[in-house]
């Protein structure tokens, strides 16, 4: 007898639950549409999903780049039948699942094959427009490839490179055990690359071209970042190429890494093509092309890397900053770093 | 009905019954505390052997009361010893956690100064300092994202290199193989 009451109770709860859920279900997602557009005048490639409602609803979404997914919640309508795995499939979206939310809401988990970077997605509402028979929507815009800046072209020549010896004046940078200091390293590097990309035609602008600090010596390291940054903004530089040496507290690491902010597709096509000219010149250890909130390369509006060029930090290879052949040769890999990034970013192939 | 089967039915109901009630305030969104654990496990982020990248690194410590797991973490990362040999703690000593706050996926994580005592020249160690932090924080689901203060104020950097003004994302690209 105990156990019947407590069963009618159970019944009760979920056919309350029921109730209430089937009371809310007027608006509903009638139909998800998705497509994929190129663009050929920049480049960019944009997956389109339209997600057709009955009547407005309210939109918003979340991106989670551990997770590398792009979560919509659509409140005001249900799924309809679209819950489970959603047949959208691209060479960036892996999957698209439909979720029904608790508060008669739909929720679209978007798993993505890569990161996403700052601002290569879109997520808005349109009105319904009888006129052309469309209802009101919501439009989940994600770039494949970002939009390519106007005038993307081949080649160095014409180019304008901002070129940034890290350190400088006040600020030595690190200082290997026999008293190399980064900021004179970085400086005679980046002397040497100015000369060698002019040579090749393209137009240097020098953050600094003395031992100084760019803001000035008591300046914090915001103001003297961005005196930097605003340099390369100043000079409309297509790109911006950071210098410096990297240290570690561990005496034997060692090793060549290029540093990007992922702003668009393009800083990370200029850290490899760089890193990868470097590593193939040099028998260093390979670290590779990793992202970093580094400010110069995260607050220049253009593509921006930072190099690190071997570790001031090891005696060997303190050794090898302060030789001409060494920085000689790590010019030449990084002029040919760059200028497979202009070819690359032109859409064109390699230049032989 | 033997006294045994009744015992048992009776049992199984009210579990149905709890589940059935879990289940309903879970959806109201108004699940009570559940009893806090003692003992929680957390994943922190150090520098490894080869010192260029972070290695996950589990812990299983007492719960303070009061004190949230995510801080617990962090209390973890800064405090204890690494548990490999070959792994570093980058933290200088005297640092110490403020306050940790977690509102809409951000967490504040409000640091004393002597973080800043932490900068060993170069950008490397700034950096893995930094992302050891964001990292760890962000291990916890309801954490997307990290705003690092010092003293309770927003700071453009701590050597001169990572900039800090803004929340910082996860990096999974520092993150070794184990």
């Amino acid at each position: 007898m105990r156990l019947k009451g407590i069963c009618f109770l159970l019944a009760v709860f979920l056919a309350a639950f029921n109730l209430s859920a089937g009371a809310a279900a007027k608006n509903e997602i009638t139909s998800i549409r998705w497509s994929v557009q190129d663009n050929s005048s920049d480049g960019s490639r944009v997956v389109r999903i339209v997600v057709d409602v009955k009547s407005p609803v309210k939109v918003s979404s979340a991106y989670d780049d551990s997770k590398k997914t792009l979560t919509v919640d659509i409140s005001g309508a249900l799924p309809g039948g679209n819950t489970g795995k959603l047949p959208i499939k691209t060479d960036k979206i892996k999957q698209v699942t439909g979720q029904k939310m608790s508060s008669a809401g739909s929720r679209l988990i978007i798993s993505l094959a890569s990161s996403l970077p700052k601002d290569a997605y879109k997520v808005f509402v349109l009105k319904n427009d009888p006129a052309n028979k469309k209802p009101d929507r919501v439009v989940i815009d994600i770039f494949e490839r970002l939009p390519q800046p106007a005038g993307a072209s081949a080649g160095l020549k014409g180019k304008v490179v901002l070129v940034d010896p890290g350190h400088g004046g006040s600020d030595p940078g690190a200082v290997g055990l026999n008293g190399t200091k980064e900021k004179d390293f970085t400086l005679k590097l980046s002397l040497k690359l100015r000369d060698a990309l002019v040579k090749e035609g393209a137009k240097v602008v020098m953050t600094r071209t003395r031992d100084i600090d760019v803001h000035s010596s008591n300046a914090t390291a915001k103001d003297e970042l961005q005196a930097r940054v605003d340099i390369g903004i100043k000079a409309k530089a297509d790109i911006f190429v950071s210098v410096h040496s990297n240290a570690s507290v561990k005496r034997e690491q060692g090793g060549l890494s290029t540093y990007y902010y992922a702003k668009t597709h393009s800083d990370a096509l200029l850290a490899e093509s760089v890193q990868n000219s470097l590593t193939r010149g040099f028998a260093l250890d390979n670290k590779g092309v990793r992202q970093a909130d580094f400010y110069v390369t995260k607050r220049s509006p253009m593509p921006a890397i930072l190099l690190e060029i071997a570790f001031i930090s090891n005696p060997a290879e303190e050794k090898l900053l302060n030789s001409n052949w060494f920085q000689n040769k790590v010019v030449a890999c990084i002029v040919q770093g760059i200028s497979d990034y202009f070819n690359k970013n032109s859409g064109g192939g390699e230049k032989k | 009905m033997t006294a045994g089967k009744t015992a048992a039915l009776a049992a199984l109901s009210l579990c149905l019954l709890a589940a059935g009630c879990g289940f309903f305030r879970s959806f109201g969104g108004t699940s009570g505390e559940r009893a806090q654990p003692a003992q929680i496990t957390v994943t922190v982020y150090r520098p490894g052997q080869i010192g260029d990248l972070l290695y996950p690194e589990k812990y299983t410590v007492n719960r303070k009361p009061g004190a949230s797991p995510a801080s617990a973490a962090i209390d973890v990362l800064i405090g204890e010893k690494p548990r490999e040999e070959s792994h570093v703690n980058i933290f200088p000593p005297g640092v110490r956690l403020i306050a940790l706050r977690v509102k809409g996926g951000l967490a504040e994580a409000d640091f004393n100064k002597e973080i800043l005592k932490s900068n060993v020249g170069g950008s490397l160690y700034e950096m893995l300092l930094v992302s050891s932090i964001v990292n760890t924080l962000t291990e916890f689901s309801e954490i997307n994202s990290v705003q690092l203060l010092v003293e309770g104020q927003k700071i453009d950097t701590i050597g001169g290199h990572t900039d800090i003004l803004d929340p910082l994302k996860r990096n999974e690209s520092l993150i070794g193989k184990p």
